[in-house]
């Protein structure tokens, strides 16, 4: 006995069609949920995708600091102190911290007006005074030329990496950026390269196109006039985490500051991997949410199938007696019933499927970030996955015989007997 | 063909309202007779057909129909011999209402494994020995009474069983079409050999046949041979 041949699919087919008002509205109901849930997840998806897609390749080990005032009365001092970093923090940290890789210092130099120029070309743009781990830091890309490298740090080097737009407003389209000289707060710099932020789009220091990288030493030469900075950023070591180094410099800077161990306003700390283990539980936590939304919505369309499929069992009790007298085994009932209450949520399903990927890809072109800051790559992964895929049939074949059972159960203690009577 | 020894069949066995509707039936049919079962409502016939159509089980005493003891048979095994060994013919027909004459005729080879090309040819010739032929893509509600039940016989005949056990079949024809079903069924009898066991309370029907069992509360009342057969409606 063939679970499906053409017969019983024909003969399916027939009691499915016979009463089409009823059929779809039942299969409405699976229709709906598997919608619901491809929509969902696909949404969920999305939404981690956007989101995780920020953070993109900025090393997700590092640790942020800066000084604050104090809070806290320590070692003699006054609360409400004010304090800065200063070259003996990197030194110290470069000694004792063994969790730390790369340690990158940042300096500001404010943009005053029209502070960039380049000949009769002029616009207004933030300097930075940074380390070369800096780049490696917020994951920029090289539009051309090189990034600063130590030597440019140790030499103090009146050199500069500029920003995209900072080229496209100093240079004309397809001139040779390198080698040039350009003015920054009255200083000439030569320009060893022009870079673009990297694929993750979220910004450390404000958006890589319109930045103006010079050596930390030039710029704490040049325009500071004094040890002291307010920005920095720490990796962490292979093998360490960011925890580690977010622990590990905190003690060493506030020993050398003379700031309470238990003083945590003094010094601000932004642990990027907690950042983004953060979301990675919220996406989890939201992901999960909507499969069970979704699977609620398809499981009452399972109920509504299943509710369906017994009223039909009685309706037909006196076939199903017939067939049953005419020598249908127990067996090719349950089949007869579990197929047609398959056929119908298989159908409705795919239909919701295909509808559901249809919306879903519709959905991927909206832009659900919010105005500028956040903006998803409209390239990604793809948003139905071919795991999802096959989860979802995976459920809907699931739901169509569980969907059967009971009926199938019913039908079987129709005896011939009892609905053949013709009293 | 049929052999049925000391059958007893009680209603809500050990219960108050118990009801003991066969009290010791022994009966013994062969092969190819065409007899009728009568008896007024409540005395037991229509139990006794469901036991020789194994459709109700029974409590004690022993059923064997063509060599093979039937009792406490799975629910599969008894709907095989079923298919096998008995065809039906009811009051009210039975044909699926969705299905056209030719498949509900082919619906007992459907559940014998017959395919599907196989056992429509079959039906069709059934149906044009019906005298059918015409109607055979019809569906049941455009058939006439009568075109229902000989749809209904080439139906019981088309799995050649050994016995076919009809309930009332005229119980809802008009006296012509009974007739003519009733002649059909001879006819079915005599040229297939078919053992044909009627159950009616219509006395012509059962004036028609060569065998005509009394049941009365439960037992038989009377066995008689009935030396003339005539079809008088």
């Amino acid at each position: 006995m063939k679970f499906f041949d053409t017969d019983s699919f024909e003969e399916i087919w027939a009691t499915i069609t016979r009463n089409k008002f009823r059929s779809i509205a039942t299969g409405f109901g699976v229709f709906w949920g598997l919608f619901m849930l491809i929509v969902l997840v696909a949404v969920g998806n999305k939404l981690k995708q956007g989101i995780m897609g920020e953070i993109g390749d900025i090393a997700t080990n590092s640790v942020f600091f800066q000084p604050s005032r104090t809070s806290e009365a320590y070692m003699g001092y006054r609360k409400g102190r004010y304090w800065d970093f200063d070259s003996r923090d990197i030194e110290l940290i470069r000694q004792k911290a063994a969790s730390v890789d790369q340690i990158a210092p940042v300096l500001w130099s404010g943009g005053a007006d029209k502070n960039v120029v380049r000949g009769m070309k002029s616009g207004s743009y933030t300097g930075l005074g940074v380390y070369p781990a800096q780049f490696e830091i917020e994951a920029v890309k090289i539009e051309s030329g090189r990034l600063l490298n130590e030597v440019d740090v140790e030499e103090a080097r009146k050199v500069c990496v500029i920003g995209k737009t900072v080229y496209e407003t100093l240079f004309a389209p397809g001139e040779v950026a390198e080698g040039q000289y350009v003015r920054f707060n009255g200083i000439y710099f030569q320009v060893v390269g022009v870079v673009s932020a990297g694929t993750g789009a979220m910004q450390i220091m404000g958006p890589v196109e319109e930045l103006f990288y010079m050596p930390f030493s030039t710029n704490q030469r040049l325009f500071q006039r004094s040890d002291s900075f307010w920005f920095l950023t720490c990796t962490a070591r292979e093998g360490f985490s960011a925890a580690q180094v977010e622990t590990e410099v905190g003690a060493i800077i506030r020993t050398a500051h003379n700031i309470s161990p238990t003083d945590t306003s003094a010094l601000w700390t932004l642990n990027v991997e907690r950042i983004f283990n953060m979301f990675r539980g919220l996406f989890t936590g939201v992901n999960i949410l909507m499969w069970i939304v979704g699977l609620g919505a398809l499981f009452s369309g399972i109920i509504g199938i299943s509710n369906i499929m017994l009223v039909t069992v009685r309706e037909r009790m006196r076939e199903i007696g017939v067939r049953r007298a005419l020598g249908a085994k127990p067996w090719n009932i349950i089949v007869q019933v579990m197929s047609e209450s398959f056929v119908l949520t298989a159908i409705a399903g795919m239909l919701g499927f295909l509808v559901g990927v249809a919306a879903s890809l519709l959905v991927d072109k909206i832009n659900l970030g919010p105005g500028g800051g956040v903006s998803i790559p409209v390239a990604g992964d793809p948003i139905v996955s071919f795991g999802l895929a096959l989860t979802a049939m995976g459920v809907l074949m699931a739901s169509g015989l569980v969907a059967g059972l009971l009926p199938a159960m019913r039908a079987l203690q129709i005896k011939a007997i009892d609905a053949i009577r013709d009293e | 063909m049929i052999k049925i020894r000391g059958l007893n069949k009680t209603y809500n066995l050990g219960l108050p309202n118990a009801l003991h509707v066969l009290k010791g039936i022994d009966m013994d049919i062969a092969a190819g007779e065409f007899l009728s079962i009568m008896g007024a409502s409540g005395s037991g016939k229509s139990t006794l057909l469901n036991v020789i159509g194994i459709l109700d089980n029974y409590d004690t005493g022993e059923y064997i129909l063509d060599g093979t003891l039937v009792r406490g048979l799975s629910e599969t095994r008894s709907a095989e011999l079923r298919n096998h060994k008995v065809g039906f013919i009811f009051q009210s027909f039975n044909l699926i209402s969705f299905k056209n004459a030719m498949e509900n005729v082919a619906l007992p080879l459907y559940y014998n494994g017959v395919p599907r090309r196989k056992r429509n040819e079959l039906a069709m010739e059934y149906l044009e020995k019906l005298g059918l032929g015409a109607h055979a893509h019809h569906l049941p509600s455009e058939l006439s009474g009568g075109q229902k039940q000989r749809v209904a016989i080439a139906r019981a005949l088309i799995s050649r069983p050994s016995v076919i056990l009809a309930d009332e079949p005229t119980g809802a024809l008009d006296t012509a079409t009974s007739r003519e079903v009733v002649e059909i069924m001879r006819e079915v009898n005599r040229t297939d050999g078919i053992t044909m066991i009627i159950v009616t309370h219509e006395l012509a029907v059962s004036k028609a046949t060569d065998r005509i069992i009394y049941l009365r509360d439960g037992l038989i009342a009377s066995d008689e041979h009935n030396p003339n057969p005539v079809i008088e409606f």
